[in-house]
C-alpha cells in the first residue's frame, strides 16, 4: 500500500505524458467519398498538436486526380479543461479525371524524431451526375469563415461569395454595422469582386467574392453569423418574343433575393500568462527604437520612437506604459499611424514618440522597451525586446564644441559659421517704416487710376461725338474742306485731282447739310469738273489750280454767308 | 526753361542723398572696421549712433552680428529679427537666425501641418510686403488698359472685343484679389503680433504680473515669444508657441517691432 502512494505521482505523471503523446496525430479525410467525375472532392490532413507541420504535402495522385486548388491551410486553438490542442489543416481540391474506385493510399510524416502515418481510405468516382439537374439553383450564395475557432481581440475577415450561371449585373445588400460580440472593422461590397469557375454537380457556376466583413472579436464563446440577404440584378431573356412585350429582344433584368446561409465561430480567450507588457496586440510583429540624440544639454529635448511592424488587430491596442528615468520629463506619446486593412487584418506600422527632457546632468540608462503580444502563428505569447542607448546629460555650456550627434544639416549650419557684415547700406528708412504706408509702392495703382481717367474722358468723348456726330461735322465742315484741298498736289494724275475737288465740295455740301441744286455757283462748277472729265489729259496744271482755287473761294463764300 | 525744370528736380534729390547717405556712410564704414577689428563694443554703440538717424536692414543686420560675436545671442536674434522685418527675402539673414537657432536651449518640435498650409505660413514669413502691392499694381495697370480698349473698341465699332479679353481681364482680376488678400493677412498679422525676444541667460515666466507669483515655466536667451499685454511699462503677458502663457518682466525682453 505504501508502495502504491509513493509510485502515485509517477504513475500520474507517465499517464499525462501518455495522455499528451497519444493526442499527437495526423489525419487524412475526404469531404465526400462518392461524387461524379464533373465534381471536384477536397483532401484534408489533419495536424494534431504537432509544431512546425510541413506546409505543403506531394499527394502523388496526379494519374488520378487534376488539383484545381491548394494547399489551403487553417489553424484553430482550443483550451479544454487546462488542456491546450492545436490544430492546423491543410486541404487541397481535386477533379478526378477518371471514374471508378479510387484508393487514396496511407502518407508517412516524419516530424522531428516522430513518425505519423495517416490511414488510407477509397473514393468513388461515378460516370454520371449523382446530383439531377432540377436541385441545382442558378445562383446561390456562401459564407466563407477563415477559421473555424477565433481568439478574443483577433481581427479577421469573412468573405461572402455568389456562385451563378446567370449574367449578374448589379448586387446590393445592407451593410453590418455592429454585431454582438464583436467590433465590425469594415464591411465592403465590392464593386469589381474577384470571380473564378467553379464545378459543381457537373454544372459550371462563376464564383464571386461579392462582400467581405472584416471584424475583431470583444467577448468569447460560441457567436452566430446570422444569414444575409441579397439583393442581385440578373439580365434575363424573355421567353415571349412579342415585340410589345420586348421591342429589342435584349431580355430584362429581374432581381432576385438570395441568402447567404450563417455560420457558427467559437470564439476563445486567450489563454493566461501576457504579463505586464501585453496590452491585447494579437498578430505577428516586430519592434524597432530610435532617439533622435543621446548627448543633450541639461532642458534640451530628445524623441524616442518605437515603432511597431506587421500585422494583427494593430488598430485595438496601445503600446504598454513604459518607465523612465525620474529625472526625466516624459509627455503621453504622439501616435503615428502607418497601417491599412488589407484582406485578412490590418497590415503596417504605429509609431509612438516619446519626448523625454532631462532636468539634471548625468549618464542615464534606460530598462529595454519591452512589447508582449499573442503570436496566432506560434500560438503563444512572445516579447519582443529593444536595448536604449545611455543618454548623456550636460549642464550649460558643457556641450559647446560637441557636435558628435547633430543632423546633417545642423553640422552644416555649424561649419559655415554666421555671414559678414554688410559692406552697403541700400535704403535708410525710418524705424517706425511700414512698407504699406510708403506711397511709391503703390505707383502701379497711380499709373492704373490716371489710365482709368484718360479712358473714361475718352469714352464719354467718343459717345458725345457719336451722339452729336452732324452738330460736329456741321461745325468743321470748312476745316475738313481746307485741309482736303490742301491734301491736293500737281504730282497726281489731272482725273484724280477732278474727283478729288469733286469730294471735297460734295463732303462741305454734305457736312453743311445742303444741296447743290440749291447752290448755282456749286452746280456750274460740278458741271465743268463733269465737262472736263471727258478730256483730263488736255487740262493744264493751270486749270487745275483755277478749279481748286475757284471750289474753295465758293466755299468761302458759303461759309461767310 | 528746361534746365530751370531740371534743376528743380535735380536740387531736391541731392540734398536728399547728402543727408541720407553721405553723413551715415563714414560712419557705417567705422562700424565695420570697428568690428574687423574684433572690437565689438565700439561697432554696437557707433551703429547704435546710426540707428538714431534712421535705420536700413542692413544696419540691424550688422547690429545683430556684432552682439552675436559679442556673445550676446539674445540682441543678436532680436536685431536680425528687425532686420528681417524689413527685408524679409535676405538670405543673410535667414542663415544667421538658423545658425542662432541651433544653440538656443529652448527647442520646440512643432506639429505636421497640412503641406499648403505649412507653405502659406513659411511664404508668409519670407514676403517682403511691398512686392504683392507692386505685383498687384502692375497687374491693375494691365487691367485697365484691356478693360479700356475694350470699352473704347465698343465705342467705336458698336461690338466687344472676342472672348479672350474677357479671360484676360477675369484672370488679372483674380490674381489681384488673391495679391491683395495675401497683403492684407500678411499686412494684419505682422501689424497686430508684436514679438520680443528673451535677451537674460534664463528667465522664470510667473503665473501672474508679480514678482512673489508662483514660476510657470523657465525661458532661455534667444526663444521668441509673442507680447500679449502691456502692463505699466513693467510686464508683458506672453506666449511661447500659443501654448505656454505668462508673464514676464518687461526688461528681459527686446522687441522686435518698434
Amino acid at each position: 500500500m505504501v508502495i502504491c502512494k509513493r509510485f502515485t505521482p509517477v504513475i500520474l505523471l507517465l499517464l499525462a505524458s501518455f495522455s499528451y503523446l497519444s493526442a499527437q496525430e495526423v489525419t487524412l479525410s475526404a469531404d465526400k467519398t462518392k461524387f461524379s467525375i464533373q465534381e471536384q472532392v477536397r483532401l484534408t490532413f489533419t495536424f494534431t498538436d504537432i509544431k512546425n507541420p510541413p506546409r505543403q504535402v506531394d499527394l502523388e495522385l496526379e494519374e488520378y486526380f487534376t488539383v484545381s486548388g491548394g494547399p489551403h491551410s487553417s489553424s484553430s486553438y482550443s483550451w479544454v479543461n487546462a488542456r491546450s490542442t492545436s490544430t492546423i489543416k491543410i486541404s487541397y481540391d481535386l477533379i478526378p479525371k477518371k471514374t471508378g474506385k479510387i484508393s487514396i493510399p496511407s502518407y508517412t510524416f516524419t516530424i522531428g524524431r516522430e513518425q505519423y502515418v495517416t490511414e488510407g481510405f477509397v473514393l468513388e468516382v461515378s460516370p454520371v451526375e449523382i446530383v439531377p439537374d432540377r436541385e441545382l439553383p442558378l445562383s446561390f450564395m456562401e459564407l466563407v469563415l477563415p477559421k473555424d475557432a477565433v481568439y478574443q481581440g483577433e481581427t479577421f475577415t469573412i468573405h461572402y461569395y455568389l456562385y451563378t450561371m446567370e449574367r449578374v449585373v448589379n448586387y446590393t445588400t445592407n451593410p453590418v454595422t455592429s454585431m454582438e460580440g464583436f467590433i465590425v472593422d469594415r464591411f465592403i461590397l465590392h464593386n469589381t469582386p474577384l470571380t473564378d469557375k467553379k464545378m459543381i454537380g457537373g454544372k459550371e457556376y462563376t464564383r464571386a467574392q461579392i462582400a467581405s466583413l472584416t471584424l475583431t472579436a470583444t467577448a468569447s464563446g460560441e457567436f452566430v453569423f446570422p444569414p444575409k440577404t441579397f439583393r442581385i440584378s440578373v439580365r434575363r431573356t424573355t421567353q415571349s418574343r412579342s415585340i410589345w412585350d420586348d421591342p429589342f429582344f435584349g431580355g430584362g433584368t429581374s432581381d432576385i433575393n438570395i441568402n447567404a446561409p450563417g455560420d457558427t465561430v467559437s470564439v476563445f480567450p486567450l489563454p493566461p500568462g501576457g504579463g505586464p507588457y501585453f496590452t491585447g496586440a494579437i498578430g505577428e510583429f516586430s519592434l524597432m527604437t530610435a532617439m533622435d540624440s543621446t548627448r543633450i544639454r541639461e532642458n534640451q529635448a530628445t524623441t524616442l520612437r518605437v515603432s511597431l511592424v506587421g500585422r494583427g488587430n494593430l488598430q485595438h491596442f496601445t503600446f504598454p506604459e513604459q518607465t523612465f528615468s525620474r529625472e526625466f520629463e516624459v509627455f503621453e506619446p504622439r501616435v503615428r499611424n502607418n497601417y491599412k486593412l488589407n484582406s485578412q487584418d490590418y497590415q503596417g506600422e504605429r509609431t509612438w514618440e516619446y519626448i523625454l527632457i532631462p532636468s539634471k546632468s548625468g549618464v542615464y540608462s534606460f530598462d529595454d522597451i519591452r512589447f508582449t503580444y499573442f503570436s496566432i502563428k506560434d500560438m503563444r505569447y512572445k516579447t519582443l525586446y529593444m536595448p536604449l542607448e545611455d543618454i548623456h546629460v550636460f549642464a550649460g555650456d558643457e556641450l559647446k564644441g560637441d557636435y558628435s550627434n547633430l543632423s546633417p544639416e545642423q553640422v552644416r549650419l555649424l561649419s559655415t559659421d554666421i555671414r559678414f557684415l554688410q559692406m552697403n547700406e541700400s535704403q535708410c528708412v525710418d524705424p517706425s517704416y511700414a512698407p504699406l504706408s510708403d506711397s511709391r509702392n503703390w505707383f502701379g495703382y497711380y499709373i492704373a487710376a490716371i489710365l482709368a481717367v484718360i479712358f473714361l474722358i475718352a469714352d464719354f468723348y467718343i459717345a458725345f461725338r457719336n451722339k452729336n456726330i452732324k452738330v460736329i461735322r456741321y461745325k468743321n465742315a470748312l476745316k475738313t474742306a481746307v485741309t482736303h484741298f490742301k491734301q491736293i498736289s500737281h504730282d497726281l494724275p489731272p482725273e484724280s485731282i477732278l474727283i478729288k475737288v469733286e469730294t471735297g465740295i460734295r463732303t462741305y455740301l454734305d457736312d453743311k447739310q445742303m444741296h447743290a441744286d440749291d447752290l448755282p455757283a456749286v452746280k456750274d462748277l460740278l458741271k465743268t469738273i463733269e465737262t472736263y472729265k471727258y478730256a483730263p489729259g488736255m487740262l493744264s496744271n493751270m486749270q487745275l489750280d483755277t478749279l481748286k482755287d475757284k471750289a474753295l473761294s465758293i466755299i468761302e463764300g458759303i461759309e461767310a454767308e | 526753361m528746361r534746365r530751370i525744370i531740371i534743376l528743380l528736380i535735380v536740387l531736391p534729390l541731392s540734398a536728399l542723398i547728402a543727408q541720407t547717405g553721405l553723413n551715415r556712410e563714414p560712419l557705417f564704414k567705422k562700424g565695420i572696421s570697428a568690428y574687423a577689428n574684433e572690437d565689438y563694443a565700439k561697432a554696437q554703440m557707433i551703429f547704435h549712433q546710426l540707428e538714431q538717424d534712421g535705420v536700413s536692414w542692413e544696419l540691424y543686420y550688422n547690429l545683430g552680428n556684432a552682439y552675436y560675436r559679442d556673445g550676446k545671442r539674445g540682441y543678436a536674434i532680436q536685431y536680425w529679427e528687425k532686420a528681417k522685418l524689413l527685408a524679409p527675402a535676405q538670405r543673410d539673414i535667414r542663415h544667421n537666425l538658423s545658425v542662432a537657432q541651433q544653440e538656443l536651449i529652448d527647442k520646440v518640435v512643432l506639429p505636421d501641418m497640412f503641406p499648403l498650409f505649412r507653405w502659406y505660413l513659411n511664404m508668409q514669413e519670407h514676403l517682403p510686403l511691398h512686392l504683392p502691392v507692386m505685383i498687384s499694381g502692375i497687374l491693375l495697370v494691365f487691367l485697365t488698359l484691356t478693360i479700356g480698349y475694350a470699352r473704347i473698341k465698343k465705342r467705336k465699332e458698336g461690338i466687344y472685343p472676342k472672348k479672350g479679353v474677357v479671360s484676360i481681364s477675369v484672370i488679372l482680376f483674380s490674381l489681384i484679389l488673391v495679391l491683395h488678400l495675401i497683403t492684407l493677412d500678411t499686412g494684419l498679422k505682422r501689424q497686430k503680433e508684436k514679438y520680443a525676444i528673451i535677451l537674460d541667460r534664463s528667465v522664470n515666466v510667473l503665473s501672474g504680473p508679480l514678482q512673489e507669483s508662483s514660476v510657470l515655466f523657465v525661458l532661455h536667451e534667444g526663444s521668441k515669444v509673442r507680447i500679449n499685454k502691456e502692463i505699466e511699462d513693467k510686464w508683458a503677458n506672453i506666449s511661447y508657441f500659443d501654448d505656454k502663457i505668462g508673464w514676464v518682466n518687461l526688461k528681459s525682453l527686446g522687441k522686435i517691432q518698434p
